[in-house]
């Protein structure tokens, strides 16, 4: 695995060229579209399944990533009801058994072994540290039950024969991003993150880019999750005097950071980007953030149909507030699992995993479905730049299209 | 003379009977738990079988702590360091394509390796108690740092992926037996042996057992040893079940949390620490969907409601009888010392200082073989030091002590017992919670055999066996004190104030005693004493001093007639 480039990437001939194509096509396809729920069209459903549909939902509802978990069972859970209240799965209503993996990958494990080898679920979905999907994933594979990932950037280290990627990649976050930083504010960038696999992927990614912009990395700084005193890094931030911070701090973690930067004098001022900046940290991080520009697949803004019912939705279950992006991708996973069993149409969870090759699901993120490339079972999502505004909206400032996820075929 | 016990092995047999560990209530229900144990398989699923072998696993982790912490009372706040060798050892044995037996034995043996290293570090005599503390929380730290950041080996902070067992079952029943073998062994061949009734002795008064003989450093160095290896094994044997090996496994987290196993099962026994273990794990997955990682905190809630209110644990009440077993090892006589055919005792030029105050200051001290002499002096004259110095406990800055024409000043303590010397401290220093019958068993047993007590001491053994110290009078605590003493049928006796705080006719019939126990054994007696009846009687020869030197020696009425023993001790012109 490569934690320094592009190695997990493959090679992207005429990237931009074909992010306008892959937007256009889009559009197209939108355009042409009839709308419906966010929970997606119900296609023909010739299979009737003879039992409910078993998911497992695993998320770290405590410890130190527990903002993003609670924030995707939030989504999970509106999507699980909009899919049933379509009829469910192959005809079934959707089951679900739930727990929290606390952001440690052995209890991740266990977690994912009674799934399996206890309640018999069909597909599992969930968690969000790197840590925790390597540990699902490899589990996952040796039983062949397929898995979904949710969150942002992540790419299995090998191609396993259950492990589908909806959220966005590293590469897809990071080759606009780091370009537009550059020429906006300068060449010389600090990275900060938590110490695990997932944010030195991330930031090992960004590297490629700085170096491909022409811009310099002066340092380069990793804490455990969980910390909680990052004075020490702010200093070490302060002194090397960047134009752009690159963060992959996640979790509780971010809005530590964040706060005590505040504290310390270095936000608002300092040019901070990256995955430190989420919708659902903005009420802790305040306008400490205002006007700092991020790489996205979700805003309130987009303009569609499938949005405009899941902001509504949303906001009735949980209230006002910032959506969290995790949230918006655990409300349209199932939408791919009802694609796949009923393409399949089986439950045998081989043939739904094979189903989900190429299978095509409507999301709140553009009136055309989406699709999961099946090469690689990750998604080539249309991307935007957001300025964060004072109250927390992500603002679009600038469409990018479609931007390639960018992982090397299985 | 203290002659060799001809047939006494009728003691040792009784405390054998009553020594049997977990009572018989604990023995059944050790064995139906076993039973029970074994039936898992046929009647739970797949997934609550391997997490039961987990927990076995765990169990068997909380059992090695419990070997340092609840036997040998040293306090590990990173003992899953220990642990994760282990894990890692087999994890990565197994992801390079290696032998997992190898990589087992690797971590095993590391584990040891390091556990032995820390403690000889940690646990110096010069060491504080809280060192052993900071020094296994700063490895377990350091070690998961190692195991987050070395990605070539460890798999940084994803770790190393295991692939799942082929039968759960077979595996549950390896465990099972790897848990009962491994605790039965320890138990027979380690706890219920002079090593366990060594920690014993070490746990509750380690000045104790040190002057007893015991060579307190290097038990606790080898206690420590063997629990780390002993937490290795069980990391090799839960490495299987564990999915993903991360560095979460060798960290202060689990470190805590078999720490609070182990005081929730119940210390210092066998069946504690399993039962701790496998409740937890068991309780922390079936209550995981309610509470998260809170049930950490409910983790440390019963910690402390178990310390405060059942400091035994669960499994406390299951086991009873005598904390010391006698083995039957050292049944036989004792190997017989001669009184020394010259100077008993001598010692030259003793200099000791106390943060710059000379406290003794080229002291001379010459005691001829069988003789009694008293040494005399006001408050801080430096006589409990001199006694100290002369035993061992406290190091002098320049000077030298010969026993019996053996120079023993760079001698431990326990070297100097079983070079002949023995003493006792001006306040009982005796083993809390042990019976009369233990006291003996632990002084024999470092003996390497059996005497016959003077009348007076065997009369104590005879008559309050079975009573605890605590329940003892001050008299009989000092007796006690002394009979023990006599157990390495000493060539030379000191004496810390022992007439202290007794009775006159106590004391009166102390100083007899002691003449007789002279007469009897042969053996040399340096006693420092306040009770000027009790010196007249008692002493061969008097040997005051006053600010670190002698400034008189001789019989009472020739000390006592001294212008400077009278201006210096006893405040006359």
């Amino acid at each position: 695995m490569s934690k320094d480039g592009f190695g997990a990437y493959g090679p992207l001939v005429s990237r931009r060229g074909f992010a306008r194509g892959a937007a256009n096509l889009a559009l197209g396809v939108a355009g042409a579209s009839a709308l419906g729920g966010f929970a997606g069209r119900a296609q023909a459903a010739p299979f009737k399944g003879s039992r409910p549909y078993k998911i497992g939902f695993v998320a770290p509802l405590s410890g130190p990533v527990a903002p993003e978990g609670l924030a995707m069972q939030r989504g999970f859970d509106l999507g699980v009801e909009a899919i049933n209240a379509v009829g469910g799965i192959a005809g079934q209503p959707v089951e679900i058994v739930r727990q929290d993996d606390q952001a440690v990958p052995a209890v991740a494990g266990t977690v994912i072994k009674k799934f399996i080898q206890q309640d018999n679920v069909d597909m599992i979905v969930g968690t969000i540290t790197s840590d925790e999907e390597t540990v699902a994933g490899q589990i996952s594979a040796a039983y062949n039950v397929p898995v979904m990932f949710l969150e942002a950037g992540f790419w299995m280290p090998f191609c396993t024969s259950s492990c589908v990627l909806l959220g966005e990649t590293s590469y897809s976050l990071l080759s606009e991003l780091v370009p537009f930083m550059a020429e906006k504010y300068g060449k010389k960038f600090v990275l900060i993150g938590s110490d695990f696999e997932f944010p030195h992927q991330y930031l090992g990614v960004g590297k490629g880019f700085i170096a491909k912009a022409g811009a310099t990395v002066t340092d380069e700084i990793y804490a455990p999750l969980g910390t909680a005193d990052w004075s020490s890094s702010i200093a070490k931030i302060k002194a090397a005097a960047p134009d752009v911070i690159l963060s992959a701090v996640v979790g509780g973690d971010a809005i530590a950071f964040v706060k005590q930067a505040k504290s310390f004098g270095l936000l608002p001022g300092a040019h901070l980007t990256g995955i430190t900046l989420q919708p659902e940290f903005y009420p802790p991080m305040g306008d400490a953030v205002d006007g700092l520009f991020v790489v996205t697949r979700y805003s309130e803004e987009i303009k569609t149909a499938g949005n405009a019912t899941f902001v509504a939705a949303y906001k009735k279950k949980y209230g006002e507030g910032p959506i969290p992006l995790v949230g918006v991708t655990a409300s349209y996973a199932l939408n791919f699992a009802k694609a796949a069993v009923e393409k399949a149409g089986t439950y045998d969870r081989k043939a739904v995993f094979e189903a989900l090759h190429g299978a095509r699901a409507t999301t709140p993120l553009s009136d055309a479905p989406l699709t999961l490339n099946a090469s690689n079972l990750s998604i080539d999502y249309p991307m935007y730049i957001c300025q964060i505004q004072s109250g927390g909206l992500f603002k679009i400032v600038k469409e990018l299209g479609v931007v390639p996820a960018g992982l090397k075929s299985c | 003379m203290i002659s060799p016990a001809t047939n006494e092995r009728t003691g040792a047999h009784a405390a054998r009977r009553e020594a049997a560990g977990p009572s018989r209530p604990g023995r059944l229900l050790v064995a139906a738990l076993v039973v029970a144990a074994a039936l898992a398989p046929f009647v739970l699923n797949e997934f609550k079988v391997g997490l039961i072998a987990l927990s076995l696993a765990y169990g068997l982790f909380a059992i090695g702590l419990d070997l340092a912490w609840g036997r040998a009372g040293i306090i590990s706040i990173g003992h899953a360091v220990f642990f994760g060798l282990g894990v890692y050892g087999v994890a990565i044995a197994l992801n390079g394509g290696g032998s997992a037996l190898l990589g087992a034995a690797a971590g095993v043996a590391l584990a040891a390796t390091l556990g032995a290293a820390l403690a000889a570090a940690g646990l110096r005599r010069a060491a504080n108690p809280s060192t052993m503390a900071v020094l296994t929380l700063a490895v377990t730290l350091l070690a998961e740092k190692i195991a987050r950041s070395w990605w070539s080996v460890t798999g940084g902070s994803t770790g190393i992926f295991v692939a799942p067992l082929a039968s759960t079952d077979v595996y549950y029943w390896f465990c099972l037996a790897a848990t009962v073998v491994v605790a039965g062994a320890l138990w027979l061949f380690a706890l219920r042996r002079p090593f366990g009734a060594r920690l014993v002795a070490i746990r509750l008064n380690s000045q104790r057992a040190e002057h007893l003989g015991v060579p307190v450093h290097r038990e606790r160095v080898v206690a420590f040893a063997l629990s780390a290896a002993l937490s290795a094994l069980a990391g090799c044997v839960a490495a299987p079940l564990m999915s993903s090996v991360s560095p979460d496994r060798v960290g202060v987290v689990l470190s805590t949390q078999v720490l609070v196993w182990t005081a929730i099962g119940g210390k210092a026994t066998m069946l504690g620490p399993i039962l701790g273990a496998v409740a937890a794990t068991y309780g922390q997955d079936a209550l995981a969907t309610r509470l998260g990682d809170s049930y950490l905190l409910l983790l440390g809630v019963l910690f402390i409601g178990s310390v405060l209110l059942f400091p035994a644990g669960v499994a406390g009440p299951f086991h009873s009888g005598p904390l010391v077993v006698d083995s039957g090892a050292n049944a036989g006589p004792a190997p017989r010392r001669q009184p020394a055919a010259g100077d008993a005792l001598l010692c030259q030029a003793i200099v000791k200082r106390f943060s710059g105050n000379v406290v003794l200051d080229g002291v001379d001290l010459r005691v001829g073989a069988g003789e009694i002499v008293c040494l005399i002096g006001p408050n801080g004259a430096g006589k409990s030091t001199l006694l100290g110095i002369l035993s061992g406990a406290v190091a002098a800055d320049a000077g030298a002590v010969a026993l019996a024409g053996r120079r023993i000043e760079a001698e431990p303590p326990h070297a100097r017992v079983a070079a002949g010397l023995a003493r006792t401290f001006q306040v009982p220093s005796l083993f809390p919670g042990l019976s009369v019958g233990e006291h003996l068993i632990l002084a024999r047993q470092e003996a390497g055999g059996r005497v016959t007590l003077p009348e007076a001491y065997a009369r104590l053994e005879r008559e309050q066996r079975e009573r605890r110290v605590e329940d003892l009078s001050l008299s009989d605590r000092r007796s006690l004190e002394i009979a023990m003493a006599l157990c390495s049928s000493p060539t030379t006796l000191l004496l810390d104030e022992p007439a202290a705080g007794l009775a006159r006719a106590e004391a009166n019939r102390l100083a007899a005693t002691l003449r007789a126990l002279r007469d009897e054994l042969g053996c040399a007696i340096v006693c420092v004493e306040h009770d000027m009846e009790i010196v007249r009687d008692l002493a061969d020869r008097i040997v005051c001093l006053h600010r670190g030197r002698i400034i008189s020696e001789g019989s009472m009425d020739a000390v006592s007639a001294d212008p400077e023993v009278r201006r210096a001790y006893l405040g006359m012109a």
